[in-house]
């Protein structure tokens, strides 16, 4: 019994400058479906997204809702012809209350031209006990929970007579009692014919919940199943695929096993990201950390880096026991940290390349607080030739140079102290194929002399290429760790998946 | 454009607006000096230019503590009613002697610049209105502390009168001294220190700035006392200079001079790179508004007027647009 | 919870009330000998509140709710009161009329400043608290106008029941604005859009014309506190309003309504009016330097208020209680 088509996305295809985001994608979802949309970052889920709903307008492709043809321009349009969107940082008023947050932009009015509050209060409890939710409405939206201020962002969305509802990521704050109520919401549309695009990396909630799947991978329609085609594994080789080795790996002969010992992280547990890991790195090693988005290697890289503070856990620096407060206190020990978005959290853009080299080494470069201008002159210019950095001098700004060049002055900041680990989020995003390898080059070159690596990437090849050891994270925890021969772009697919191939050696046996 | 790599770089019209920025207050300056040489009467004589360089002296001081504030991104309304409270409690202090005093006022307006760059630093308040409650506040403190009435020295204090009136070699305003003594310090920290660089960080990208290990609260905090130095020394030098405390228009509308002085000059308005010697053009500049207004029988009004739209002016051709 | 974070928890217009009636009754007790507590002291209360600045206070909340800032509403007080009282010589109700456009028309300025061309709103009224200054110095050559009109003089001045007219538009003022704010569609856009402005967009709230609004809304309410004010004094003053916006600030960061915008009601800041305006009474029996303590106060109270609704105190996300699911 074939549910009727709803929604069918032909072709779409978008560009941004310098980007294309989307090329000749498909995406097609039935009524009452709970339909999955799959694909790391940079896949262009959420440029889909935006288009559906009208905050972004599609170059190409067609798209037809409810059998006619519609291009929505504004987000209004979009939730008039019947698509809303529930998204991650809910877009709701947190001063207000429930049952204005339901109705904000459409109060009815009573006899008199007022806005009827009581009507609003009634309704908004109705829709709500239809969900199975049962929650004081008075009350102001920021006093419940995210799971409950989600329920209120799909009651809103129920009022508008949506026929689609798309959901961003609606688990990734939630604990598991909390996914519960949400499926239980998610049965209760589906019941109504309603629609759900649902959004997640959390892969055991997508078998729980979904139907069907459509996988996006690098901008491009890799295909649409049926979930129960699909496990674990076939999943996470559509979402992340293999690709060609263009470098060869240099084998170390580096003895790991007994090699010293410099950070060791114990049951760390940070907000929602982090539920209680262990990691280990030792001296000279290349320590990859692979995971699907959301899998919290970002939120890890910050608290061994200060950045974030821990709820509980351990951090030790070779062998000692250290509380972090603040990045300052990593600096000092020799830890550097290239961010994963450089231009939020990493360049100072109107200063020169020079000085953003040199801003986390200034106390060692200074005297009584003076700054020396030949010392700061030479590590420029020393690491602009080692480097290959392209600027003219390093007096430019750095805002003027080009991606790849901005990276390798981050990374020169931090290798100009001479540091023990160095801590790379995604240091080739965004970067042309030449500057990557050089950028790679230079990692293996570090790590030769001494230096500690760890190396956040969502590129199989570069982690199989670049690492000694990949601990693969999974939803805040370490669910494997790869060695030597078995890192291969396959095991390491697997290890995400969470398949453990001894395991089920023995089994077969 | 081409560097001489042969690798073309992205050469964006913000660039074009930077390259304006560095220049515009020169063109600004000479054109005022060309204007008035034409129109007002008695311009270029001695009297006027040195009238010039004593009056000034206001702007350039609470300039350079602006442009360092200006520089972390924030903004300081409070400057004018700290002249006043460092004029009123320096004055009041006169009978310990200069020294003393003139360091009891300065360590009050510093106490208080604690208090706006902790509650701006720390408390991450906004910096327009805690310097908004500063500036009443302080403006009634100066008063409250002389009932309200201006406090006139004695001729007694001529040793102090000396710090507003001497003229070195008879001719060259004592002004200079500490105009040429602040702008270089500040201009040193800026250029060439490590507080210098924490400041024009944290006001650039505070995100990138803690990650570089910066502590962007202590960085705020000391731009804040900075400015309240530079302000009550205004306002002391002042104060010799008149003769008399005036807590009531003491430092009038004086934060008005040096932000538009901080704008004109071409530093960041959002925070970044601050421009110092630009700012002492743009003092220059604001001084021969008002000047120019005043030997030219113009209402007052028109130099606040024109005063307030280069500010606005500077802020608007500033909005960076981003992609 | 921490006391402090209780504290500002409950800093609602209901605190401000309360805190009202504490100093009430504080200063009728003080102040016994004066007859603080008589029906002409809480007349005269009263009737300053209307012309001294309280209207200008219940115009800013409008801004202030959506996270914006109007520094601009003295100077167009003075403006909107020397024009009506200049026209209103001649002819009443043009004068009248001509008071009010000023105020929509600044309100307008300031508005466009801000939404279209995205100059910050500090900067923006700052800029025209200085320029409509300048404007006002100019017109009224620095010189009082006298009011000869006998409607005029009757808007502010009309005793009925006893009790001055002004007061009368000042209640009915509050009492319309707290039913816009509760009962209108572009009162619960004030409050989504200084709440979330970019929920509010997503929600198709079109912010820009209703940032616009609120500041016709401020300029319009300056504009006819300069005509009340003008018409009580029998004359526009051109320093008429110098400095009143930051007393404006006060009695609304008093009055529960957060500078960042989202939070408050018209109530909190009509009681906020109230409590400055008794404090005022209460240090001018100290004489004339009480003046420049009042400005020492406000100075306090700004920056205990906006201290207290700092973000190192809030609790972002306040997860009270979980609720129960059926």
């Amino acid at each position: 019994m074939e549910k009727k088509i709803l929604l069918q996305a032909q072709n779409i295809d978008k560009t941004f400058p310098g980007v294309h985001a989307l090329k000749g994608v498909n995406l097609t979802v039935r009524r009452g479906e709970v339909h999955a949309l799959i694909g790391e970052n940079g896949a262009g889920k959420s440029t889909l997204i935006k288009i559906l709903t009208g905050i972004y307008s599609k170059d190409s492709g067609t798209i037809i809702f409810e059998g006619k043809n519609i291009n929505p321009k504004t987000a209004i349009e979009a939730q008039h012809e019947g698509i809303s969107t529930i998204y991650q940082e809910l877009n709701l008023v947190p001063f207000q209350t429930v049952y204005e947050n339901i109705y904000l932009g459409r109060e009815p009015r009573n006899r008199f031209g007022a806005v009827d509050r009581p009507k609003m209060i009634h309704d908004s409890i109705e829709v709500l006990k239809d969900m199975g939710i049962h929650i004081d409405v008075t009350q102001q939206l920021m006093k419940f929970s995210t799971a409950i201020q989600q329920m209120v962002a799909i009651a809103r969305a129920l009022t508008i007579d949506a026929r689609l509802v798309i959901m961003d990521e609606p688990t990734s704050s939630l604990d598991s009692k909390e996914v519960k109520v949400l499926f239980n919401v998610i049965n209760k549309l589906v019941e109504k014919e309603i629609a759900v695009v649902f959004i997640s990396h959390k892969l055991d909630e997508l078998f729980e919940i979904c139907e069907r799947c459509t996988i996006l991978k690098d901008g491009e329609f890799v295909g649409e199943f049926p979930m129960e085609e699909l496990d674990q594994l076939k999943l996470v080789s559509y979402m992340i695929g293999r690709e060609a080795k263009t470098m060869q790996r240099t084998k170390k002969g580096y003895d790991f096993e007994n090699g010293e010992e410099i950070v060791r992280m114990q049951n760390i547990w940070q907000g929602v990201r982090l539920n209680g890991i262990d990691i280990d790195i030792k001296k000279g090693e290349v320590v990859g950390l692979a995971g699907l988005l959301g899998s919290g290697r970002t939120e890890l890289a910050k608290v061994l880096f200060g950045a974030e503070t821990p709820i509980s856990g351990d951090v030790y620096w070779f062998g000692e026991h250290k509380k972090f407060k603040k990045p300052g206190d990593a600096i000092g020990l020799n830890m550097g940290f290239c961010t994963e978005d450089r231009k939020i959290e990493g360049i100072l853009p109107h200063l020169s390349v020079k000085e953003n080299m040199t801003i986390a080494l200034l106390p060692q470069i200074s005297k009584y607080g003076i700054v020396s201008k030949k010392a700061q002159d030479e590590i420029a210019n020393h690491y602009i030739e080692r480097l290959k950095i392209k600027t003219p001098n390093s007096k430019q700004l750095i805002r003027n140079l080009s991606g790849g060049n901005q990276q390798k002055v981050l990374l020169a900041r931090w290798l100009c102290m001479n540091p023990k680990l160095l801590i790379l989020d995604e240091p080739t995003r965004g970067i042309d194929v030449g500057a990557k390898a050089e950028i790679e080059a230079l990692i293996q070159e570090v790590s030769t002399n001494g230096i500690s690596v760890l190396m956040i990437s969502s590129e199989m090849a570069e982690l199989e290429r670049n690492c000694d050891r990949i601990i693969v994270m999974r939803e805040g925890t370490k669910r494997g760790e790869l060695m030597g021969d078995d890192i291969q772009q396959d095991q390491i697919m697997e290890a995400i998946a969470g398949i453990d191939r001894k395991e089920e050696e023995v089994i077969n046996v | 454009m081409f560097s001489a790599f042969g690798v073309m770089e992205k050469r964006s019209k913000a660039d074009i607006r930077e390259s304006f920025r560095e220049h515009a207050a020169n063109i600004f300056l000479v054109f005022m000096l060309v204007i008035n040489l034409f129109v007002t009467p008695n311009f270029f004589n001695a009297g006027t230019i040195w009238n010039i360089i004593v009056q000034t002296c206001t702007i350039v001081l609470t300039g350079m503590g602006m442009a360092m504030v200006i520089s972390t991104g924030g903004i300081d309304i409070s400057v004018g009613s700290m002249m006043a409270v460092s004029s009123i409690v320096t004055a009041k202090s006169l009978f310990l002697g200069i020294i003393p005093a003139i360091t009891i006022g300065l360590l009050v307006c510093a106490l208080f610049g604690l208090v706006t760059g902790f509650m701006v630093g720390k408390l991450k308040c906004q910096p327009m209105v805690v310097t908004l409650a500063m500036s009443i506040g302080l403006r009634g403190f100066a008063q409250v502390l002389n009932n309200a009435k201006i406090l006139f020295l004695d001729n007694k204090f001529d040793n102090f009168f000396m710090i507003g009136r001497y003229k070195i070699f008879g001719v060259l305003p004592i002004q200079i001294v500490p105009m040429v003594i602040v702008v270089a310090l500040v201009y040193f920290i800026i250029e060439k220190t490590v507080l210098g660089r924490k400041i024009q960080a944290s006001g650039d990208n505070p995100r990138s700035a803690r990650l570089s290990g910066i502590n962007t609260v202590k960085t705020i905090m000391n731009v804040y006392v900075f400015s309240a130095v530079f302000a009550g020394l205004a306002g002391i030098l002042l104060t010799a200079k008149i003769g008399a405390a005036d807590g009531n228009s003491m430092g009038n509308l004086a934060e008005l001079d040096a932000i538009a002085a901080v704008a004109v000059g071409g530093s960041s308005m959002s925070g970044g790179r601050a421009r110092i010697f630009g700012t002492v053009v743009g003092a220059l500049i604001m001084q021969l508004i008002t000047i120019s207004v005043n030997m030219n029988n113009i209402p007052f009004e028109f130099a606040q007027i024109l005063k307030a739209l280069i500010i606005i002016f500077a802020v608007y051709t500033q909005r960076e647009r981003t992609a | 919870m921490s006391l402090i974070k209780k504290f500002t928890n409950r800093l609602s217009s209901k605190t401000t009330i309360f805190a009202f009636l504490l100093l009430f009754i504080a200063a009728s007790i003080i102040f016994q000998e004066k007859n603080f507590f008589s029906f002409v002291s809480i007349q005269n209360i009263l009737r300053k509140a209307s012309t001294d600045g309280g209207l200008l206070a219940l115009g800013m909340t409008f801004v202030i709710l959506i996270g914006c800032i109007d520094l601009s509403v003295g100077s167009v007080l003075a403006l909107s009161g020397a024009l009506a009282a200049m026209v209103g010589n001649i002819n009443p109700v043009l004068g009248i009329l001509v008071g009010l456009l000023t105020g929509l028309g600044c309100g307008f300025l300031n508005g466009f400043m801000v939404t279209k061309m995205r100059i910050s709103p500090w900067v923006a009224t700052l800029a025209t608290l200085l320029g409509i200054r300048g404007v006002v110095f100019l017109v009224t050559s620095k010189k009082a106008v006298k009011i000869t009109n006998d409607t005029m003089i009757a808007l502010a001045n009309t005793d009925i029941f006893g009790i001055k007219s002004s007061v009368y538009i000042f209640i009915a003022l509050t009492l319309i604005c707290m039913y816009v704010a509760k009962y209108t569609k572009f009162g619960m856009a004030l409050y989504a859009v200084g709440g979330n402005e970019e929920a509010a967009k997503m929600m198709g709230l079109k912010v820009d014309r209703i940032k616009l609004t609120a500041y016709m809304m401020t300029g319009l309410f300056a504009g006819i506190a300069g005509i009340l004010l003008s018409s009580r004094l029998y004359a526009a003053q051109a320093v008429a309003g110098n400095l009143w916006e930051t007393d404006a600030i006060a009695a609304c960061a008093i009055g529960g309504i957060m500078l960042s915008g989202g939070v408050g009601k018209f109530s909190g800041t009509f009681f906020g009016v109230l409590i400055i305006v008794i404090l005022n009474t209460a240090f001018n029996y100290f004489g004339n330097v009480s003046s420049w303590w009042q400005n020492i106060i406000m100075g306090v109270l700004i920056l205990i208020s906006i201290g207290v609704q700092s973000e190192v105190f809030q609790l972002k996300k306040i997860k009270l209680k979980k609720e129960m699911v059926a």
